[in-house]
């Protein structure tokens, strides 16, 4: 615990500046809506896409506030936020065997699975706070910007929870690297590497029929903020797909981690 | 007991042999020195005690706990001074030593008080901001602030000055006279001799000595340099009138060249050679204590001394400097000269 609190607080300042970063984004977002999400030109381009295009954005109607922020934040909320947890699971391990302060701090009677779960608490505090900032921020704001519209509470939430179940899983994948690797810029390249090639492979995966499966095994491809908002319900599916991938994960980081010199 | 048991303990990084079977045994309540040139598996073998690296083959004990198996055990009666100590930078030094001292239920603030006092340093300031010796100091605190019943220190003076060596030398005496036990490694001979009793020689993986410092002392030579005025000492007659002089008990590996002789002399000789000097035109004399090269060719060769020196070429020492380099290669080009004789 204790080493969980020392990390959390080292992480206080990256994390405010994320928070800022991300609502930021998002108020910006909303701020352009009614000059773009209400431009007819661009509502008829939208409805002119094809199907596969659609699907990438949603197919949510684009002229209301919903709609729109989905396809210019929501969509893209797993993406951004895992710039986040795929820099801090990256470094959590590999910096402190980089830096050789793993020497010291292992050297002190503690379990080395206690230090990987530690950095992963902050991983998932990180990622929460960073969806709570988000979503106490944009929910409420929407009727104060946007005259006459706001945004569902629930499919929101639901939104936001299956945003951070998605970049936790990418954060997992990343402290797996982060104990794999003990050069910590070698590995924040590879974490980075391998987070944007699944997102691109789950673009590919949406856009052709024959790459399909590629976004089963994908946690981007488990993430769809458009059929929630559409159905008003998650579905157990992705969430299940998620838990596992984020549970499989980080049981191997901590394997290795337990099995690796520290030298 | 013994506070530290090693039995056959051998560590391959890959195909690189990084020690094979070490065996050692460090009684309790004794500072015990591990000597070696950088790169000969202290730290390697330090690692091992304390289940940082595991090993290929063999096992260790330490205070009687299976390094392995009572891993947790050893390391809350075990403080570790790493030879490369990494510190938290954004931190201060007072930050750093509380989070160390939480993760072992707390260590008596009094004690990092009065260590930062004998070390000398503020432990109010930025790590990022202390120099190299500094942040030493703060990992020597680390180390010593637990109470621990052992004491493993990797080159624990790396980056001190002569003043603060001196105080982390009463430290591990005051240490010992409370019974604890230390175990340090170095590759500087002077250190072990000042604070230890007995002391391991590793080289190349191996353990290859194990002696009381008492023993090691006896077998050192000291490097004695002596230039001398006399007109034409240069001279062949005048040559082999210093080298008749200088031909006394103890003296070896004499050689003279343009005015100035270089030669090695055992401790106990050291007297007569002075009283034979003091009958020389002298005019400039350096004797300098023996470098673990220069232990290393007592023990066991030339060969062996040349390895060091290659060691130390390899991996830089902070300690010896630029100073130590010159000396590195005529003491190579010596141990070839010899070798060759030899051969």
């Amino acid at each position: 615990m204790r080493i969980f609190r020392r990390c959390l607080w080292d992480e206080r300042m990256t994390l405010l500046s994320w928070a800022v970063i991300l609502i930021a984004f998002a108020l910006f977002a909303v701020s352009t809506y009614e000059q773009l999400g209400q431009s007819p030109g661009l509502s008829t381009l939208m409805e002119n896409l094809p199907p596969y295009m659609q699907a990438l954005f949603g197919g949510l109607d684009w002229s209301t506030a919903q709609g729109y922020l989905n396809t210019e934040l929501f969509s893209w909320l797993p993406l951004l936020i895992a710039y986040y947890t795929g820099l801090y699971g990256a470094s959590a391990l590999s910096r402190e065997v980089d830096s050789h302060t793993a020497e010291t701090l292992l050297a002190q009677p503690i379990r080395r699975w206690s230090v990987v779960l530690a950095k992963f608490g902050v991983i998932v505090t990180g990622t929460f706070l960073l969806h709570l900032a988000l979503y106490a921020t944009v929910v409420p704001l929407v009727p104060v910007f946007i005259k006459g519209q706001s945004l569902a509470a629930g499919p929101n939430l639901l939104v936001t929870l299956s945003s951070f179940l998605t970049s936790l899983a990418l954060g997992s994948l990343a402290l797996l690297i982060s104990a794999m690797v003990n050069d910590q810029r070698k590995a924040t390249v590879y974490a980075s590497g391998a987070i944007m090639l699944l997102f691109f492979v789950n673009v590919i995966g949406q856009i052709s029929s024959k790459a399909k499966f590629l976004t089963r095994i994908n946690p981007f491809g488990r993430y769809h903020s458009a059929d929630i908002l559409k159905t008003g319900g998650i579905a157990w599916g992705d969430a299940l797909f998620l838990a596992g991938f984020i549970a499989l994960f980080l049981a191997a980081s901590v394997w290795w981690f337990e099995r690796k010199d520290i030298a | 007991m013994p506070a530290i048991v090693a039995e056959n303990l051998t560590k391959f990084y890959g195909r690189t042999r990084g020690i094979e079977n070490v065996n050692l045994e460090v009684r309790e309540g004794e500072v015990f020195g591990f000597l070696g040139p950088n790169g000969a598996g202290k730290t390697t073998t330090i690692r091992i005690l304390l289940d940082l690296i595991r090993p290929t083959r063999g096992r260790a004990t330490v205070l009687g706990l299976d390094t392995r198996k009572d891993s947790i055990a050893v390391r809350r009666r075990v403080g570790y001074l790493p030879g490369e100590p990494g510190l938290y930078d954004h931190l201060t030094g007072e930050e750093y030593l509380g989070y160390m001292a939480g993760l072992r239920s707390g260590a008596d603030p009094s004690r990092r008080k009065d260590l930062a006092q004998r070390l000398d340093i503020d432990l109010g300031r930025r790590i990022k901001a202390l120099s190299h010796g500094m942040k030493q100091k703060v990992a020597i605190i680390q180390a010593f602030m637990h109470e621990a019943d052992l004491l493993i220190l990797d080159e624990p003076t790396s980056g001190l000055d002569p003043l603060m060596q001196h105080a982390f030398y009463e430290l591990v005496r005051v240490e010992r006279a409370r019974g604890r036990t230390v175990f340090m490694s170095s590759h500087v001979l002077s250190e072990v001799e000042k604070v230890c009793d007995r002391v391991a020689i590793i080289r190349g993986g191996t353990i290859a000595v194990v002696e009381d410092v008492e023993t090691l002392t006896r077998k050192r030579v000291k490097r004695v340099q002596v230039t001398f005025a006399a007109p034409g000492a240069s001279s062949p007659a005048a040559s082999e009138a210093l080298t008749a002089t200088l031909t006394l008990p103890g003296v070896r590996d004499l050689s003279l060249k343009d005015g100035t002789a270089v030669f090695r002399v055992e401790t106990t000789s050291l007297g007569g050679v002075v009283k034979a000097l003091a009958a020389l035109p002298v005019t400039d004399l350096t004797i300098e204590n023996p470098s673990l090269e220069d232990i290393f060719f007592e023990y066991f060769g030339p060969e062996a001394a040349a390895e060091v020196a290659r060691a130390d070429d390899r991996n830089g020492s902070a300690e010896m400097g630029s100073r130590r380099a010159g000396r590195t290669g005529a003491r190579r080009r010596a141990a070839g000269r010899r070798g060759g004789r030899a051969g």
